[in-house]
């Protein structure tokens, strides 16, 4: 599902923040992505989302050569992938209703059906209640997971979270992390970038280690 | 996804062309009401922004507005093929006649007029108010005239011809008003010149009104286009908003801008009448019509929706990935 071939990303100041990076992830894995701040892990999910482009390598998502797309091809690629943002990235403009159906105005699915998700998706993540408040005025356990289910409302093939534990005690940590459990087992192909080793131990997962951009460990 | 060893794939929702061409015409209905309702939120400044735009529409429509009624007066004086002969006093009736019936034969003119001196009299006491002092006098003072229409209207021939009855030995006068109207029409081209080169100096301020109108709502919702974007929205979709408040201002400016050169047309309209009664004119000053209005909201829609697409596409041209 995702394919990196020796993948390295140089930004114009000379930084080098990935160095000939190679893994492959199967449809329906669950992989963890480790690695202290600064080691990459944010560099490896913005290539996958095309947010950047890698400097050399070749990166293939869902059997497409990422190299190979236009600026016009980037919207379809992203439509098939959910992002959990480690600030949540919620917009406090709009109820958390309307939060979680942008994704599917942006798809273009109809009012009722997207209604419709809209509470599936609630109801996963267990904010049914929640659909008409302001994000602002939910706790940050529950803002995270309103941005789970704004990435999984579309059903995306690639769920794909930067520190979606980030801010989080222990225990909220640990129902995100069965959130993205959860999902896995219906067949989404999960990405979780983290620094917290003890979560990801626990998890008991496939784990890619990177260390000043260069993977090191792949267990 | 062929590969699914592991597990089967989540169900992913496909959207078919179909249902987005369907969907399309929803989205727009969309986004025109959120449209609406951001532009109702503030509704001073909506308003403020949208007076600027009219008043920037409104003096090139006006200043084009009274070029064409100035235009219409000119042409109504149509006199360019025309030759006034002012006959000689001592002629009598039958002389005159005769005068005439030799300028019928003539190839090379279309029309042949006589005004003769009767008539004159009597259309000159109507119309020009001095007629008492007219039927004062004893002898009738007017010439007869004949009024020709000349075949060939160029320039050099209207000339000498003119040159040429001037010459018979009927004629006193030969006048041809060429001159003065090309001076006019001179002067009325540079003027539209002018008039054109401000009113592009008008539409690039409303293009900056409303670009930078646009530009700072932009800014206002930069983390909700920075968010779609990551979640695969086009930019066509990111645009659509926007560009919908470029054409709404737009279409605002042009019709108070319509709605206050009607108005400044109706104030003048009853003074110009007047005037034009002074000078014997039945002239009525003409409005900018369904044509010229229809005109107008044109351009003006399509300014808002031009600011609104620069000042977008200036902002997404930089989230491409580098």
């Amino acid at each position: 599902m995702i394919k990196f071939e020796h993948v390295s990303k140089k930004y114009a100041t000379g930084f080098e923040a990935i160095e000939d990076v190679s893994f492959a992830i199967a449809p329906g894995e669950l992989v963890f992505l480790t690695g202290h701040s600064g080691a990459g892990k944010s560099t490896v999910l913005k290539l996958i989302m095309l947010m950047e482009r890698a400097t050399t390598g070749s990166i293939n998502v869902a059997q497409k050569a990422l190299s190979a797309m236009g600026s016009k091809d980037i919207p379809l690629h992203r439509q098939q992938i959910g992002v959990v943002f480690q600030n949540h990235q919620l917009l406090f403009d709009r109820s958390v209703f309307d939060n979680i159906a942008l994704p599917l105005r942006i798809c273009g699915y109809e009012e009722k059906d997207a209604a419709r998700r809209v509470r599936a998706a609630l109801d996963k993540v267990g904010l049914l209640r929640r659909e008409k408040m302001n994000p602002r005025a939910l706790s940050a356990g529950e803002q995270q997971r309103i941005g789970i289910a704004r990435a999984i409302v579309h059903k995306p093939k690639i769920l794909l979270a930067d520190e979606p534990t980030g801010n989080l005690d222990p225990q909220l940590s640990a129902e995100v992390m069965t959130l993205f459990q959860q999902f896995n087992q219906v067949g989404t192909t999960v990405l979780v970038a983290s620094h917290d080793l003890n979560l990801i131990r626990r998890m008991n997962c496939r784990t890619l280690t990177l260390k000043q951009g260069r993977l090191v460990d792949d267990v | 996804m062929s590969n699914t060893k592991t597990r089967p794939a989540a169900q992913q929702h496909k959207v078919t062309v179909q249902d987005r061409r369907r969907l399309w015409a929803q989205q727009h209905k969309e986004v025109a009401r959120d449209c609406f309702r951001q532009l109702f939120m503030a509704p001073l400044s909506t308003f403020m922004t949208v007076l600027v735009l009219a008043i920037a529409l409104t003096l090139p429509s006006f200043l084009f507005t009274s070029l064409a009624n100035v235009a219409r007066l000119a042409d109504s004086w149509e006199g360019e093929n025309k030759i006034s002969l002012y006959l000689q006093t001592n002629l009598s009736a039958s002389q005159i006649d005769g005068f005439v019936q030799r300028l019928l034969l003539r190839e090379d003119l279309i029309a042949i007029d006589l005004i003769d001196s009767e008539q004159g009299l009597l259309e000159f006491q109507q119309l020009s108010g001095v007629g008492d002092v007219i039927s004062a006098l004893e002898q009738n003072p007017l010439p007869a005239v004949v009024s020709v229409l000349a075949r060939d209207t160029s320039e050099e021939n209207l000339a000498a011809l003119s040159q040429e009855l001037a010459a018979m030995a009927q004629v006193e006068q030969a006048q041809l008003d060429l001159e003065w109207i090309q001076r006019f029409n001179a002067g009325l081209l540079v003027v539209e010149r002018g008039v054109i080169a401000l009113s592009f100096l008008l539409a690039f301020a409303v293009l900056l009104v409303i670009g930078n109108t646009v530009r700072l709502n932009v800014a206002s919702r930069r983390d909700e286009i920075l968010v779609s974007k990551l979640m695969g929205a086009t930019n066509a979709w990111v645009r659509r908003p926007f560009l919908y408040t470029g054409i709404c201002y737009g279409f605002a400016g042009g019709v108070f801008a319509w709605l206050m050169l009607e108005l400044s047309l109706l104030v003048m309209r009853t003074p110009v009448a007047n005037l034009a009664q002074l000078y014997q004119s039945e002239f009525v000053l003409s409005s900018l019509g369904m044509i010229g209005g229809t005109v107008l909201l044109a351009i003006a829609v399509f300014l808002g929706w031009l600011g609104a697409l620069l000042s977008v596409n200036k902002f997404l041209s930089h989230l491409d990935p580098q």
